[in-house]
């Protein structure tokens, strides 16, 4: 008798690899948790929130198949060299001058 | 004077690395706002931030070598000191980036296709440069390439599947790019020099080695190398009047008030 | 309205009140996506709209520094656009509308974007002065709006109002440098501010003197924004007179002051009637910049033809 199960060892599988997602506030981002088997997406979602979640409060739950993931590769895609001068840390030197500045304002002799 | 030799050879090497940087990330930078896909606006304006940030490092390197700072070496000199490749300084399209641009997305693509094929020959070798500073900022550099030249890659690959409407616009815009790019894969006069000293490498198959890489990555797609050309050759400092303008624009406030903190 | 869709609206507008939040596929009144949409395109198109006379410096910047930075901030206010014109797109997807609608709504001149992004921008200190006040102004809007009903723009918005830090920042020390520069510098600055200033005024909009104009009452209501014109000014004038004070700028108007018990600042109201016609598209650069997005939006439609036609080989 050919089960599903013998037909995904002939090499279609039945089953489907989902990836899972939830969202743990309301005003959060979605967030990876794990990925799971299911036959359906009605499926992942029952079997997912108690297999990762069931320490968690969740806003809301994600199921992805994982043949619609498009993935980029390694670390080595993403390598980017410091751009410091898109970061507020260049520009920390601003608060001690504003503080000067303030100062300055508030005895009125330096205004003259 | 086999020091003398050493540092006139390195400084070209590293006017050529630096100018080419500056011209080609400013040009992208135009595309800013322009670009003709809201995200890839975004994208693309990263790969004009890394060129620039490439070229600062470049001038920050040319800058201890000959004593001097950077912003006076990117913004002061005169465009007969310039060391870029023509293909580099041609504007993207008709028109200014301030009124009425008409850019061109496929010559933009091409023209950094090429040049992205350019940067991947000249960084193999860099990294291997007897000037340690530059081989370590060379490495780091080549890494963030990638990005790039996947970027373009996809890009052609969409074009050349999209129907032939498409794919000959790609064509006629690497037909344009390449008649400026006669001297793109030249390390300009002083190749036997940066050879010979190992600062470049293996100089002298540079042009052939970025050749087989362009032909290889465009005869799949079925898109050919034309012909290159140019009366000019920016690695002995001959440029258009586009560079003339352009370099006009990049001093214009910093040449404003010599000496003041910006 | 039915009675139904009136008792609907009502238990709605009551959630709302629990502190509640809308998501995208929720049920919610058409009047509440109307003004979602209303205000999520304006806001997304004055970003997209307010990169055009920024990156007219980026390779004027004087510096190598400088021009990295303002083409990173450009390039963020061209992601804000992004992010927010995703969130209006969800919105305009029941009516079957996506951002091409936005856009030809723009170049038709159906939608609005904010008055600073229609003036010219003559010197380095104007660009400077926009990373510093404008965005300064921004940020005050965008801070209210960040406790707003609909999920999905608030978290648009915090991610927006992150990378606002690095902006001001950004603004602020280019500022500063022409504040502790030479003598030109300086003037460079006061000019730029003297310039400036009615449409930094004009920035909130017009104040409501007790009664909310209709938008504003029904976002009010709604929870999407939750302070008002003249509140948002306020705040603004308090954040940022003192300080352009402290670097010695003389800001162009004389009747400008605070009461020192209630703290509420007086000032010279802008001409109204001149901010209606800026942002009718009747700015002095308003004709430019929309022809410039027009041109290369038009010189770009085969590019994006070449996107659709991939994602259909797929």
């Amino acid at each position: 008798m050919a089960t599903e199960a013998s037909q995904a060892r002939a090499g279609e599988p039945v089953l489907g690899a989902y990836e899972v997602f939830a969202q743990t506030s309301e005003r959060g981002a979605m967030e990876w948790q794990a990925s799971l088997l299911a036959g359906s997406p009605a499926m992942a979602l029952m079997l997912a929130r108690e297999n990762f979640l069931r320490r968690r409060e969740i806003f809301d739950l994600w199921v992805v198949p994982r043949e619609a993931i498009a993935r980029a590769g390694g670390a080595d895609e993403w390598f980017r060299l410091p751009k410091t001068y898109r970061e507020v840390s260049d520009y920390q030197y601003l608060v001690g001058k504003w503080r000067q500045y303030h100062q300055q304002a508030m005895t009125p002799d330096t205004m003259a | 004077m086999e020091a003398d030799r050493y540092h006139r050879a390195l400084a070209e090497l590293l006017m050529q690395l630096a100018d080419d940087d500056l011209v080609v990330a400013t040009r992208a930078g135009e595309w800013l706002g322009l670009a003709p896909h809201l995200e890839e606006d975004v994208a693309f304006s990263s790969i004009a931030q890394d060129e620039m940030g490439h070229a600062a490092t470049y001038f920050g390197l040319l800058a201890a070598v000959q004593g001097g700072d950077r912003d006076d070496l990117a913004h002061l000199r005169p465009a007969m000191a310039r060391r870029n490749s023509v293909m580099l300084e041609r504007p993207n399209g008709p028109g200014t980036y301030r009124e009425a641009p008409h850019f061109d997305w496929a010559y933009a693509l091409a023209r950094h296709f090429l040049y992205d094929m350019l940067e991947r020959v000249r960084l193999d070798r860099v990294v291997q440069s007897a000037h340690r500073p530059l081989a370590d900022a060379a490495a780091k550099i080549r890494r963030e390439e990638r990005y790039h030249t996947q970027h373009h890659a996809m890009w052609l690959r969409d074009i050349a599947r999209s129907g032939p409407q498409y794919a000959g616009r790609l064509q006629l815009a690497l037909d344009r790019a390449a008649a400026d790019a006669a001297d793109l894969a030249s390390a300009g006069p002083m190749a036997v020099e940066m050879e010979a000293l190992g600062l470049l490498p293996d100089a002298s198959h540079l042009a052939d080695d970025w050749r087989a890489h362009v032909v290889l990555a465009l005869d799949p797609l079925g898109w050919s190398l034309p012909p290159l050309g140019g009366a000019l050759n920016g690695r002995h400092g001959e440029h258009t009047q586009d560079l003339t303008r352009m370099l006009r624009d990049l001093g214009e406030v910093y040449r404003s008030s010599p000496g003041a903190s910006w | 309205m039915n009675p139904d869709g009136e008792a609907r609206t009502q238990e709605f507008l009551e959630r709302l009140d629990g502190g509640h939040l809308v998501e995208a596929d929720d049920w919610m009144p058409d009047a509440y996506r109307a003004e979602l949409v209303r205000l999520i395109r304006l806001h997304a198109v004055s970003e997209i709209m307010g990169t055009l006379p920024e990156k007219e410096w980026v390779p004027r910047a004087p510096t190598l520094y400088r021009k990295l930075a303002l083409m990173a901030k450009v390039q963020d206010e061209a992601g804000h656009g992004q992010l927010l014109i995703r969130v209006a797109e969800d919105l305009m997807a029941p009516r079957g509308e996506n951002r091409e609608h936005i856009m030809e709504d723009l170049f038709a001149g159906r939608q609005k974007f904010h008055n600073v992004f229609h003036l010219p921008v003559p010197t380095w200190a104007d660009a400077g002065l926009i990373g510093w006040l404008v965005d300064g102004a921004a940020i005050i809007t965008q801070g209210m709006l960040l406790g707003g009903s609909y999920a999905p723009y608030t978290r648009a918005l915090r991610r927006i109002v992150e990378e606002e830090a690095f902006h001001i920042q950004h603004g602020e020390s280019i500022c500063m440098a022409l504040a502790e520069g030479t003598a030109g510098q300086r003037a460079m600055f006061q000019e730029a501010l003297t310039r400036w200033w009615p449409a930094l005024m004009m920035f909130f909009g017009p104040p409501e003197d007790g009664a909310a104009l209709s938008h504003q009452a029904a976002t009010l209501r709604f929870r999407i924004r939750s302070k008002t014109n003249e509140e948002l000014r306020q705040r603004y004038l308090s954040k940022y007179v003192p300080r352009i004070r402290s670097l010695g700028f003389i800001i162009p108007d004389p009747t400008l002051q605070q009461d020192p018990d209630t703290k509420a600042w007086t000032y010279q109201q802008p001409d109204w009637q001149q901010w209606r016609a800026i942002i009718a598209n009747h700015g002095p650069r308003s004709a430019a910049r929309l022809n410039l997005r027009r041109t290369s939006y038009a010189e770009g439609q085969w590019v994006r033809d070449v996107m659709a036609a991939t994602r259909k080989a797929v």
